[in-house]
């Protein structure tokens, strides 16, 4: 009995040290995507330390004013959750000091894009709101509405193309 | 004198050991109860302590269970990704200030129940049957704890989680069942507390 219980402290002093929070890096794989993703987007600054190695497929947003922004995403329910409501993209503003693979078939509601394995790191901790008319059920745009979306940004160190998209998941979800 | 005395007492000190180790031997069915009922509440753990449900995906979305709470307490980060434990992340998000007291009392109350199961464990193995009463006492804290963690769940309905998480989706609803764990607590408290009631009575044969 002496021994369990010791085994069983020794499991939950294991367990303590794991939580406490070692900077480690992060490698989204199909299944952990989801669930890192909007924890980044939750608490960014517990990644500002790690270096993070994704797929996901480039997206050319464009505020109201006419401004691009080219970002890193996935296709996934509104408030990175709950299936209730519209859908969203999830990701990052990509920043690269060498120009990113251009986004195609942008309107089409399919996995059929670019699709990109990107290494890096967030930027800061900081998001950028970005303003953008709605989309309306069919995919087309509603000058009338607005809407506001969050990114962070990521500071991309390289970036390569992938052929074979098959395997990846373009709507992701828990 | 001395002869006579031993003589007379002997027939009933060995009555008296009888009755005492018939009614030792009646005590072993109640820590061997207890021990499988807090068993049982580790398993249990893994259901939700508190949980999201919604409209359009069958069963729970998102949950705390037993565990995260237990291990979120532990640790004091209630911030790591969600896993297999439960999304105590997400809703730390939206609802700090329910969340913090629901790991306090997630770790308070597990911590008890283990201290639970361990003495049980003993009490099976080494028949230290004196452990009923420590453990009822332990058992009872952790059924406290675990209501004060069901209110502490319960109470994220007052946060903004409905509106900004589920968009006002009417359907959506804050779910907990902590409440489940308490009442089975309640159940090995009470095989403990008959158990410490028939331990004294036993012990009280031999005075």
């Amino acid at each position: 009995m002496k021994k369990a219980i010791s085994l069983l402290l020794a499991a939950m002093l294991c367990l303590a040290c794991f939580g406490c929070g070692k900077t480690r890096d992060y490698v989204l794989t199909e299944d952990t995507f989801f669930l890192l993703m909007t924890n980044m987007q939750y608490y960014p600054e517990q990644y500002l330390e790690s270096t993070l190695e994704f797929d996901c497929f480039t997206y050319e947003l464009t505020d109201v004013n006419g401004k691009s922004y080219i970002c890193g995403v996935r296709k996934s329910s509104s408030e990175y959750g709950c299936t209730c409501g519209r859908d969203t993209i999830i990701g990052f503003l990509l920043h690269s000091a060498e120009p990113l693979p251009e986004p195609r078939n942008q309107s089409a509601d399919n996995g059929d894009k670019t699709w990109v394995h990107l290494t890096g790191r967030l930027q800061s901790a900081e998001k950028t709101e970005i303003t953008i008319h709605s989309y309306l059920p069919d995919g087309s745009i509603d000058p009338s509405r607005n809407e506001v979306i969050s990114f962070l940004s990521f500071e991309v160190a390289s970036c390569d193309l992938i052929e074979d998209a098959s395997g990846l998941q373009y709507y992701v979800i828990k | 004198m001395a002869k006579k005395q031993t003589a007379g007492s002997a027939p009933g000190q060995s009555k008296k050991l009888r009755s005492y180790t018939a009614a030792m031997a009646k005590l072993k069915p109640f820590p061997r109860i207890a021990f499988a009922v807090c068993a049982l509440l580790c398993l249990i753990a893994f259901l939700p302590w508190l949980c999201i449900y919604n409209t359009d995906i069958p069963g729970i979305e998102i949950k705390v269970s037993g565990w995260n709470a237990f291990f979120c307490g532990l640790t004091g980060n209630l911030t790591v990704p969600g896993g297999v434990f439960g999304n105590m992340d997400t809703f730390n998000y939206f609802a700090p200030a329910s969340c913090k007291p629901l790991a306090l009392f997630g770790l308070l109350a597990y911590a008890l129940l283990l201290a639970v199961l361990i003495m049980n464990g003993i009490m099976l193995s080494k028949k230290a049957q004196v452990l009923h009463l420590p453990a009822a006492i332990l058992g009872l804290g952790a059924a406290v704890f675990t209501v004060l963690g069901f209110n502490a769940a319960n109470s994220v309905n007052n946060s903004n989680i409905l509106v900004e998480y589920c968009q006002s989706n009417p359907a959506c609803s804050v779910e907990s069942y902590a409440i489940i764990t308490a009442i089975l607590l309640i159940v090995a408290v009470i095989f403990n507390v008959i158990g410490a009631v028939k331990f004294f009575k036993a012990r009280a044969l031999l005075q």
